[in-house]
């Protein structure tokens, strides 16, 4: 089920990536950005001075692979694969949740992968799994069914992501 | 012999105009798909994949990795898509304007029509996306990019960016199954 569910999207993706413009669209641009180079309102040499988008790039590349680095570069590993990170604590998750097929919990230590770390389920329709986290905050979601994303209705601490849908949070204090 | 991307870079820098004309030639179906996915509407991907090269000419001499002209010019091409897809006026007509599919309209085979029909599912799916949504999905899933290279083109940071990706596809995924497919 899940396997066809996702390979539906990468159908999608396939489609998507055999997609081209309408006809002569392409070239259409190109006669209009020549004509635009040319023109002497748009006609200017290739400038030395600093490039806000490359700069903004540089800056974002550099931080990136701050980014990857400090998260140990481990894209794909679970943490049910990894090492504890030095500090680690055992944190449990839980959602009750009783006509559940499937319970994964996604956050910023597992690259948000669905597949990464799944819930066992247990009684009464409790889904749990325990995870070494390193220390620091972590937003979380649990995905039910593969589909659904929802926050941790146990949790006091939600932020909104990007697009108004919940988070939590949850804070590993480093042990001493 | 073909030229490669520095060499090009190289030629128009020195001058040679018609080398931006081969540097166009060689990257913009790419940039026409993702433009046009990004945005759902002909006129405005038109509109600002003009600009985006525009903007790359002038700036050619930032390019500080011009063996990797395709990245650099897929950044300026996300972040015009990205101003465009910020202005009311055209939120207010997003995806309302570009009219059906004229392949729609005609008389085809049971075939055909499928598949005319699936990629018209995917076209509303997508619409139906946050935008930040869509960049990630269509710059990672259909452009290739890899995390590290779409955390430079976009300026977010890398779990962001992951996270993103993953609920695209799980709303993708949504979408297509309510539009009957499985």
């Amino acid at each position: 089920m899940t396997d066809r569910h996702e390979d539906l999207v990468e159908r999608a993706g396939e489609t998507l990536r055999g997609e081209s413009g309408p006809p002569g669209m392409e070239e259409r641009i190109s006669r209009r950005v020549m004509a635009g180079i040319r023109d002497g309102a748009q006609r200017r040499r290739p400038r030395t001075a600093a490039l806000r988008l490359g700069a903004l790039a540089a800056g974002a590349s550099a931080a990136a692979m701050m980014l990857w680095w400090l998260a140990g570069a481990g894209a794909g590993a679970g943490p049910d694969q990894t090492e504890p990170a030095p500090g680690a604590t055992r944190h449990r998750f839980a959602l009750v949740a009783p006509r559940a097929t499937s319970v994964a919990v996604v956050g910023d230590f597992n690259d948000w992968d669905p597949q990464a770390s799944r819930l066992r389920s247990g009684r009464n329709g409790t889904w749990t799994l325990e995870l070494a986290l390193p220390p620091g905050s972590h937003r979380y979601a649990f995905v039910v069914d593969g589909t659904h994303w929802l926050p941790d209705p146990a949790s006091g601490a939600t932020i909104a992501d990007d697009f108004g849908d919940g988070n939590s949070i949850v804070t590993i204090v480093g042990r001493s | 012999m073909t030229m490669t991307d520095a060499q090009l870079v190289e030629r128009v820098l020195a001058g040679d105009d018609t080398a931006f004309a081969l540097v166009m030639e060689r990257y913009r179906t790419r940039l026409v798909r993702y433009a046009r996915q990004m945005l759902g509407n002909d006129a405005d991907a038109e509109e600002a994949l003009q600009d985006a090269f525009l903007r790359a000419y002038r700036s050619l001499a930032r390019c500080r990795d011009p063996d990797r002209l395709g990245s650099w010019l897929l950044a300026i091409t996300a972040n015009r898509c990205r101003t465009a897809s910020r202005r009311r006026w055209y939120r207010d007509r997003l995806f309302a304007t570009n009219p059906p599919d004229p392949a729609l309209t005609g008389d085809h085979g049971a075939d055909q029509a499928e598949e005319l029909a699936w990629r018209e599912a995917i076209r509303h799916a997508l619409a139906r996306l946050e935008p930040r949504q869509r960049e990630a999905f269509l710059l990672h899933h259909v452009e290739g990019l890899g995390y590290a290279e779409m955390a430079a083109a976009t300026g977010s940071g890398i779990s962001a960016l992951k996270m993103r990706v993953q609920r695209a596809r799980a709303r993708l995924r949504t979408l297509l199954q309510e539009a009957g497919y499985d």
